[in-house]
């Protein structure tokens, strides 16, 4: 399972690593932005992506909408801190599978992560 | 005259040359062929080419009248020698160097031209199906031929004769080969393995022993030297400061009176007249029939020593203990402890700083959850991430904590499961004496007579019986001994 990780914020990230290697995930790629991730995901081609919304270059939503513009297909959890209903929405209709507010318990990742992975078709 | 009588044979001893004695006054016109013939067909000497020869050569030249002429007319061939059997050492024996100053069994540094002479080795080892020499078969001579056509036979080339032990077999091939691992034993009569190593002392005459099975030494270890064995170890003898390691039991008949260096360290049970100033472990029994004086020793089985005392240093025993007296009068500081594996109690120490290293984070980062739970609702998108970081700070610090406290419970576990708390005293248990039951020390400040007890009963409290009443006093230790300290 190839699982891309996407915030600016270095922090975060490796707590993100620390969970998913715990779940027994280890194959894992990072990017800073949105527009370092477009750069990534062809090559690397992830199976599930860790997105933040606030990043500088390009945010979040911006790359989900173009990642599924691109005709990528692997779910999308929003990691952020927009808890707005609205913001919510919004997300979900660019394409993202599910969504984790900030701030959050490293169980509450893991079983988020969990519940996504357990949607998706098996290949 | 009847000339030709005069004509004579000279025949060596051995029969293997014949010659013709022409006498000075024979008349030569009377020498001929066939009286020469007719001399040595007399005698039954053979007419070969080489008497031929002769004959011929005497007939054209005789020698003038009135000398004397010797003629070599017949031959003979001695036989030749053949080869008797003999012994080739294969192995490099030890002893063939053994007198050499500088063997190469000898530890040599050649930039310092130094010799150690505790690292020479008057022994030879042996492996299983090592082949140790080979018997040379003996070689026939060629038979020989005296000058009347007899042969003579060449003498019979002796076998090499060697006993051979039980413990060695000679080869189609003439090999002998070791059936067991051991000692070479080899003399003029006989060669065997010894599966013992045997020596009279342990000295400058034997080096430094290293052998991978039992060793017995008669006599004494002299200071200095290092014995190995990977079986039993014995000594007869005064051990003096010696290092002395062995994978199975040591019996020594006599004490072990180390000053510095001794150390000693058993794999098996340990029965020794007295220890003095020794350091090291063993993982049976030690079974001491007179004094534990000053030694630093882990022993892993029981101490037994009823009629015997220990004095000063310190001793850990995972099993019970038995003595006679603890410390002296004197008051010589004397440490004792039981219930505890002091490598494990090691690794417990270590946890147990840990556990307290991890509470103290713990604690700081519960503060700055609890600072940020305040502002709940009212938090920035910068405070939300660091809210998360913290909350996963705290879930990893939880994680460290409960897996630090599980490996130190295991660790109490195992020793709680395997050091026992048995102490008896026949005699008296002096002032002076610092007891350590489990994590807890305690000192004996006044002495007290035996015989006493000490152990753990089913409820695993520490309790005490005086004079062998079997009556379990709860508490009573703590009112003899005063604690010391107590481990957290």
């Amino acid at each position: 399972m190839k699982i891309l990780l996407v915030d600016d914020s270095k922090t975060m990230r490796n707590i993100q690593k620390g969970i998913l290697s715990q779940l027994g995930y280890t194959d894992l790629e990072e990017a800073c932005d949105g527009l370092d991730a477009l750069s990534k995901v062809g090559a690397y081609g992830p199976d599930l992506l860790l997105v933040d919304w606030n990043m500088p270059n390009m945010d979040g939503l911006t790359f989900v909408k173009q990642y599924r513009a691109k005709g990528g297909k692997s779910p999308i959890i929003m990691v952020t801190t927009e808890s707005e209903k609205a913001r919510v929405v919004e997300a979900i209709k660019a394409g993202v599978n599910n969504y984790v507010v900030k701030p959050f318990t490293p169980d509450s990742l893991a079983d988020r992560i969990k519940e996504t992975l357990a949607k998706v078709p098996a290949a | 005259m009847d000339h030709a009588s005069e004509i004579h044979l000279r025949i060596g001893r051995d029969k293997l040359a014949a010659s013709l004695i022409i006498p000075p006054d024979f008349p030569r016109e009377m020498l001929s062929r066939e009286l020469c013939l007719g001399t040595l067909g007399g005698r039954g000497i053979a007419v070969t080419k080489f008497a031929n020869r002769a004959i011929d050569s005497l007939i054209r030249t005789p020698p003038p009248i009135g000398e004397s002429r010797t003629i070599p007319i017949a031959k003979g061939r001695a036989p030749t020698l053949g080869e008797n059997g003999r012994l080739e050492w294969v192995v490099d024996r030890a002893e063939d160097h053994h007198e050499e100053p500088v063997s190469d069994d000898s530890k040599h540094d050649h930039e310092t031209e130094q010799t150690s002479h505790y690292d020479r080795t008057s022994y030879q080892t042996i492996k299983a199906n090592e082949v140790i020499a080979r018997i040379i078969k003996p070689v026939q001579g060629e038979d020989g031929v005296d000058v009347f056509g007899i042969v003579i036979p060449a003498a019979e080339p002796k076998a090499y004769a060697i006993k051979l032990g039980p413990t060695v077999q000679r080869t189609s091939d003439g090999s002998v080969i070791a059936l067991v691992d051991g000692i070479l034993r080899a003399s003029d009569e006989a060669i065997t393995i010894e599966p013992v190593l045997e020596v009279k002392g342990v000295d400058f005459s034997t080096g430094n022993l290293d052998y991978d099975g039992d060793i017995k030494v008669a006599g004494p270890v002299k200071d200095c030297f290092e014995i190995h064995a990977g079986g039993v170890l014995e000594i007869g003898g005064l051990i003096e400061d010696a290092k002395l390691e062995c994978k199975g039991d040591l019996i020594a008949r006599s004490g072990f009176a180390a000053r510095k260096h001794g150390e000693m360290h058993v794999g098996g049970n340990c029965q020794v007249r007295y220890l003095n100033q020794v350091r090291g472990d063993v993982e049976g029994d030690l079974l001491c029939e007179r004094e534990v004086l000053h030694c630093e020793m882990h022993v892993r089985g029981a101490l037994r020593s009823p009629t015997g005392s220990m004095v000063g240093g310190t001793v850990s025993v995972q099993g019970a203990v038995e003595l006679s007296q603890l410390g002296s009068e004197a008051g010589v500081k004397t440490q004792l402890i039981i219930g505890s594996i002091p490598n494990l109690e090691f690794f417990l120490n270590l946890l147990d700083g840990l556990i307290r290293q991890i509470e103290t984070k713990r604690t700081a980062v519960s503060e700055k959850q609890r600072v940020l739970n305040l502002a709940r609702g009212k938090l920035s998108a910068q405070q939300k991430e660091l809210q998360t970081e913290v909350m996963f700070e705290v879930s990893s610090v939880d994680e460290q904590y409960r897996k630090a406290c599980h490996a130190r419970d295991a660790i109490d576990r195992r020793i709680r499961r395997k050091a026992k708390v048995d102490l008896t005293i026949h005699g008296t248990m002096h002032s002076g004496v610092k007891l350590n039951i489990g994590r807890t020390g305690y000192l004996c400040g006044n002495s007290i007579r035996g015989p006493l007890r000490i152990r753990l009963n089913e409820e695993n409290k520490v309790v005490f019986e005086r004079g062998g009443s079997g009556r379990e006093e709860v508490g009573f230790v703590e009112k003899l001994l005063r604690p010391l300290y107590r481990a957290a």
